[in-house]
């Protein structure tokens, strides 16, 4: 009984954390290229992969977010997107690990578009796609 | 690229566009658009605008043998529509990133508008295509409520009591947002925030965002006929507000009658094949084809 109670507490702690950056972020997705909520994953190899949520915002000025956001977020303090050639640089650092995330959008007229790129986390370097949801 | 052209254009042509053509009156063509009996009364002359008791013009009919709906026209591109002449040739004033998209989407024949894919048009949008819309009026609950024949069967609700808009209108944004309405005269002025980012604010890709101020001004100047301007106010892709306009005709002597969109959408078949040459193929949706 006490097993179900904590699983039940842990799914609504879970479902209140997440709702509201989901219902932020999924706003059908025709606005802003870069804002909304993107998953998927980066890794130095094929075989070693992290799964990775981003979630970016757009005020009508810059571009604002974080890496997977919750408790553990690393926050962006450099978001850009270059609109001359569709390619975003993110930046963020968090626990004394620098974040540097280079990459192009791809299927730019879909709401699920992708980001492809390199990814550096710390002294690792590697590949990561993560698609709009 | 005419073939996406052709296509595009019937499948934002209401009523041919998704439908079999099997329902609600038979089958259909090109140039059948629109309600029940198409092709009916010629407009009349000096037929004087009806008022409801309060005096505020009705926007819809009273006399049955007047009846009719209000019929927008197409306008694609809004840097056109604009009320003041300099801003016509100027264009909108968009932000960077706002005219680069828009721009990327004219390249690629604005295959990826959702209003193809049936999804809502709300804004200025629902006020110029070409699908039948009508306001039924209703004083003694103080709302007016647009129904539309077409766009994903919708209807916009404008609160006529007072009310501001809700605090928390921009959470939960929706399509059509949340309207508030008043009269200036004879003119019904909607006032509405709240747009999620779902549709394009035209055929020709142009955008908003959920930051969008959205003030429209419906004057019916004489029976047949309804003059709009909207006011854009969104910082969000624009450097300041613009206003479009045009009129609105009355097309008398029909009703509006059942359109689903989403029924026998054929252009889903082929939105993952079209792919528009001269635009780097990994920026679009829809895979590569193979030449011929």
């Amino acid at each position: 009984m006490k097993v179900r109670m904590f699983r039940l507490i842990c799914v609504l702690a879970c479902l209140a954390i997440t709702t509201p950056v989901l219902a932020q972020a999924l706003h059908e997705g025709q606005g802003h290229p870069l804002k909304g909520v993107w998953q998927g994953d980066w890794g130095v190899n094929r075989n070693n992969r992290n799964p990775v949520t981003i979630e970016m915002n757009w005020d009508g000025k810059a571009v604002t977010g974080s890496l997977n956001p919750g408790p553990e977020a690393v926050p962006f303090t450099k978001a850009e997107l270059n609109y001359n050639n569709w390619t975003v640089h993110l930046e963020g650092e968090s626990k004394g690990v620098r974040y540097v995330i280079d990459g192009r959008i791809e299927n730019l007229g879909s709401v699920r578009r992708s980001i492809v790129g390199t990814w550096v986390q710390g002294n690792q370097k590697g590949n990561f796609k993560i698609t709009r949801q | 690229m005419v073939a996406v052209l052709v296509l595009l254009s019937f499948l934002t042509a209401p009523s041919i566009s998704a439908q079999d053509g099997q329902r609600g009156g038979g089958q259909r063509g090109a140039g059948q658009r629109g309600g029940r009996g198409e092709g009916g009364q010629a407009a009349g002359p000096a037929i004087p605008i009806p008022r409801l008791p309060d005096g505020t013009p009705n926007l819809s009919w009273v006399d049955p043998k007047q009846k009719g709906y209000w019929r927008s026209g197409q306008h694609w591109e809004y840097g056109k529509d604009q009320i003041d002449p300099k801003a016509r040739e100027e264009g909108l004033p968009y932000q960077p990133w706002a005219k680069a998209l828009h721009e990327f989407r004219q390249k690629t024949e604005s295959k990826d508008d959702p209003e193809v894919f049936c999804l809502p048009a709300g804004g200025p949008r629902a006020t110029s295509t070409m699908g039948p819309w009508e306001f039924i009026q209703l004083p003694e609950q103080k709302r007016i409520i647009r129904i539309f024949q077409e766009i994903a069967h919708m209807y916009q609700i404008i609160y006529m009591d007072g009310r501001p808009h809700p605090k928390e209108v921009n959470d939960i944004p929706t399509w059509l947002g949340h309207s508030v309405g008043h009269w200036e005269g004879d003119t019904l002025v909607v006032d509405t925030v709240g747009f999620n980012e779902g549709h394009w604010l035209d055929r020709s890709g142009d955008l908003h965002t959920d930051q969008m101020h959205l003030i429209e001004r419906f004057t019916r100047t004489n029976y047949n006929n309804m003059h709009y301007e909207a006011t854009v106010d969104d910082p969000g892709a624009y450097t300041k507000p613009f206003t479009i306009g045009w009129d609105i005709r009355w097309v008398p002597g029909l009703e509006i009658e059942e359109y689903v969109c989403q029924e026998n959408n054929r252009y889903l078949e082929h939105y993952e094949n079209i792919q528009i040459e001269g635009v780097d193929p990994s920026l679009q949706s829809g895979k590569p084809q193979p030449r011929r």
